[in-house]
């Protein structure tokens, strides 16, 4: 008897603890939205940075915040939430719109020219041209046409329409396996290469993991970088033309 | 106009050659535009300005004017023709400074010269235009205006009395005068203890020492309650200097220099600043605690005797003004610039400049108001007020002169600084009005984000990496119905084969319905189908053995068949009396009792079984 009485006290703590901390979550919410609309951006940035740091995963959270930095210039911030939003939510049009606009306004302040940025892996290029759910459904469709025609030629008579319905199949086949490959190659990068953004307007690359080693170029906020591995707080990071070096966590973020 | 005419579609020779005319003439089309247009060949952004760093001046007065050019692209430019400079001096001319940076592969100049003139007439006077060529075009930049006014005005450089002068200096310390001094003290200075309201009190806070400064650490500044206060010099570096207060020697540096507008009647006060300050002369370099005087403003109203209708609180100070129109004729439907200038010393943030509501033969654009402001022994600088005005009729407009009303707080006096008035030639036909507003506002959209979502509750979200379950259900699906369905046709395809067990198998179905028929017409004793079907069920096993129909077969052919397949001669005559005998039993209706029936049926089920297992030569069923 005891024992039930202390599951259903237990249970309706809890109840009552998650729908407080919803509630919580939404007013912090809506009083940063709120602060937005009033032309306070700083503190639109502390509350939404608040609920973030929960914490809280949502598409809506990391554009606000994004829109938020932009207002505030800290264009690296920016561009950092607009790429999470997306990460969220592939193709939210809106979010592409801003990341497109906060990186052009990074590219009119300074541009991080990469020499020979061109020369990486054609495949990890073009399995990045398009979001993962594109990949999906173009595979998707291209599979099932494949697989259509090929059943379709148990009907078909010997003769110039069969002939034609096998060289479109081996078109499509060859297209699909194409497809298939590189959505492959997507899911290994998503799975394998870990990517950030550089969050400060200008951040000093080191040879080594400390601050007293060799400066050996500089980086600019918004690029993409990838990250190969980690020193105490420092991160070492491979720029898309192959150019490798340490910088401090701070100045990075993950996506 | 392009005629439409019914064509016949191009041949492979045609086609070919129609696209080899289209391509030569958009090549030529390209080179004609290439070699004419030099903005295509290498385009070259190219600017250059005028900027005076004043539009207010008295004679005498030194006037800087700075020409910036910039030029983007390979090749620089090839002429500059300097600004003429008519009613003025040349004190200092042609100070030129370059700066080249390559961004993107752009080459970008930047240059600047740099001119000091001094006025020598009254009035108006006309800056401009510079002029360069930038590949083959000359670029021109806008005329600047100095209004130059009696050296006898009011000017803002001049400091007003007691504003900003050197403190301490060799002079004794108000309030603590007669008191000993100690080895390190801060003290607040500042000359001007009664003003009115508006007026402009500059305070400057030093530290006194007459030992070396170890260490300093400013602990509290000074409050400044009901006073409008901006910053004029708050160094970050300790700068001392020799003074001497009471006899004594000291080295003071500054700490803060405030210019302070008192916003309301009374007894103001500013409050103690606070410092700990570490020196040689403490026992171990000891920090010690100083605080300076709190400083108390007596402020009074303005004088309410000949104050002007309208004036303004925060207008005190020394203020001249100035009003130029960019051009002096324009084309009916063109936007024109008035700007209006006020040079003073004073509270220039909040000073409040007459707007310009309506002007007749004009509309008039909200204005867009700026600040140049020096700060060094107070407020001092320019205000700048620019109006879009659009004219709403053609011929001669009169702009009138714009007032304002100040109070002088050297002389106690209320002034008035006046513009002249200006006239503006329009000339031409009004175009629309529509077409007239749109030509004034461009509605310029730049580079800017969407808005924020404005979704009230969020919920926690998981970002897809990999597959989802939907995906790869819509993956296999395909596949697995092909394969189901291939696998589905190849088993029924092997079903509907006949191979030699499912022909024995049903070979043997078939001799046992035919000895089970047999066992029934046994018990009604119906002796002509009971025959019937030992002999069908005899036929049924040969026909199996041997491969072939053996009722259209006479006995000795089907002796010798069976001799040929392999039987032995002992089972063929046996198989060969037994089917004469079901003939006998079947055609002769001779009647015959149980028991020889039962004998008939274990006969032809032994015979069966013999056929069944003998072994037959190879080849054969």
């Amino acid at each position: 008897m005891m024992k039930a009485v202390k599951a259903i006290l237990f249970v309706a703590i809890m109840a009552c603890t998650i729908t407080a901390q919803a509630e919580t979550v939404d007013q912090a919410y809506a009083a940063a939205l709120k602060s937005y609309y009033a032309g306070n951006y700083g503190e639109a940035v502390a509350g939404l940075e608040r609920v973030a740091a929960i914490p809280m995963h949502h598409e809506d959270l990391y554009y606000n915040l994004g829109c938020s930095y932009f207002r505030l210039d800290k264009l690296g911030p920016a561009i950092y939430n607009f790429e999470r939003a997306l990460a969220l939510a592939e193709g939210a049009e809106d979010a592409e719109f801003n990341l497109k606009t906060a990186r052009a306004a990074v590219n009119a302040k300074v541009k991080d020219v990469l020499k020979g940025a061109e020369g990486g892996p054609w495949w990890e290029t073009l399995s990045r041209a398009l979001p993962l759910g594109g990949f999906k459904v173009m595979f998707l469709l291209l599979w099932w046409l494949a697989l259509a025609l090929f059943f379709g030629l148990r009907f078909m008579a010997p003769g110039a329409g069969r002939t034609g319905m096998i060289a479109t199949g081996a078109l499509v086949w060859l297209l699909t396996v194409f497809c298939g490959a590189l959505l492959a190659g997507r899911l290994y990068l998503n799975a394998n290469v870990r990517q950030g953004i550089i969050l400060p307007d200008r951040v000093v690359v080191h040879e080594g993991p400390a601050p007293g080693t060799k400066e050996t170029f500089k980086v600019h906020a918004g690029l993409r970088v990838s990250l190969r591995s980690e020193e105490n707080e420092w991160i070492r990071i491979r720029l898309p033309n192959g150019l490798e070096g340490w910088i401090q966590q701070q100045s990075l973020g993950r996506l | 106009m392009t005629r439409l005419t019914n064509r016949q579609p191009p041949g492979g020779v045609e086609f070919v050659r129609s696209l080899s005319r289209v391509f030569a003439f958009n090549v030529l089309a390209f080179a004609v535009l290439a070699l004419t247009v030099p903005g295509v060949a290498g385009a070259q952004v190219a600017s250059i300005k005028v900027e005076a760093d004043r539009h207010i001046a008295t004679l005498g007065e030194t006037v800087a004017v700075t020409v910036s050019i910039v030029v983007e692209g390979k090749s620089g430019y090839d002429k500059y023709t300097p600004p003429a400079f008519t009613g003025f001096q040349m004190a200092r001319g042609g100070m030129r400074s370059q700066n080249i940076e390559v961004v993107n592969w752009q080459v970008r100049r930047r240059e600047t010269y740099s001119y000091q003139i001094i006025p020598l007439k009254l009035g108006k006077l006309k800056i401009g235009p510079a002029e360069m060529i930038v590949g083959g075009r000359k670029v021109k930049s806008s005329t600047t205006f100095v209004e130059v006014k009696k050296s006898g005005s009011p000017t803002p450089n001049q400091v007003q009395p007691g504003a900003g002068s050197n403190p301490a200096g060799n002079t004794a310390l108000s309030g603590s005068a007669k008191e000993p001094l100690p080895g390190v003290f801060i003290l607040a200075d500042t000359k001007q203890k009664k003003v009115v309201v508006g007026q402009q009190v500059v305070m400057q806070w030093w530290l006194f020492t007459q030992s070396d400064v170890m260490g300093f650490n400013p602990l509290k500044q000074p409050t400044t309650d009901h006073f409008w206060s901006q910053d004029l010099d708050s160094p970050r570096r300790l700068r001392f200097e020799r003074k001497q207060i009471q006899g004594q020697v000291y080295y003071a540096a500054l700490l803060a220099r405030k210019a302070l507008f008192p916003q309301r009647v009374g007894r103001l006060v500013v409050g103690p600043m606070e410092a700990q300050v570490r020196t040689m002369r403490e026992f171990g370099g000891r920090a010690v605690k100083r605080s300076s005087d709190p400083v108390t403003i007596d402020v009074v109203p303005v004088p309410e005797a000949r104050q002007p209708s309208g004036f303004s609180s925060q207008n005190v100070g020394r203020f001249m003004i100035a009003a130029s129109l960019d051009r002096e004729k324009i084309k009916a439907g063109d936007a024109v610039t008035l700007k209006v200038v006020v040079r003073g010393r004073g509270n220039l943030r909040q000073l409040k400049v007459p707007r310009l509501m309506k002007i007749a033969g004009f509309k008039v654009y909200q204005p867009k108001v700026s600040e140049k402001l020096e700060l060094s022994d107070g407020v001092a600088g320019e205000k700048i007020v620019e109006y879009l005005l659009l004219p709403t009729r053609v011929g001669r407009i009169s702009i009138p002169s714009i007032r304002l009303d100040y109070f002088d707080p050297a002389s106690r006096r209320y002034r008035k600084a006046e513009t002249g008035g200006l006239t503006l030639t329009v000339t031409g036909k009004l175009p629309t009005s529509e077409a007239a507003t749109n030509a004034a506002k461009k509605n310029v959209l730049g580079l800017d984000i969407r808005p924020p979502r404005s979704a009230r509750s969020i919920e926690q979200r998981k970002r897809q990496k990999g597959v989802d379950l939907i995906s790869l259900v819509l993956f296999i699906l395909p596949a697995g119905a092909l394969i189901f369905l291939g696998g589905f046709s190849r088993i029924r395809a092997r079903l509907r084969k006949e191979t030699d067990r499912s022909m024995g198998r049903a070979t043997h179905r078939k001799v046992r319905q035919h000895l089970s028929a047999a066992k029934q017409y046994q018990q009604k004793l119906e002796m002509a189908k009971f025959f019937a079907e030992l002999s069908a069920a005899i036929s049924a096993q040969l026909d199996y053995r041997m491969s072939i129909l053996v009722d259209g077969l006479t006995r000795e052919e089907l002796r010798a068949a069976m001799l040929e397949n392999g039987f032995s001669e002992e089972l063929a005559k046996e198989t060969t009396e037994e089917l004469d005998s079901c003939d006998f039993g079947r055609f002769a209706k001779a009647a015959g009792d149980g028991q020889q029936l039962t004998a008939a049926l274990r006969r032809t089920q032994k015979l069966i079984q013999s056929l069944a297992r003998a072994s037959l030569k190879k080849g054969s069923a």
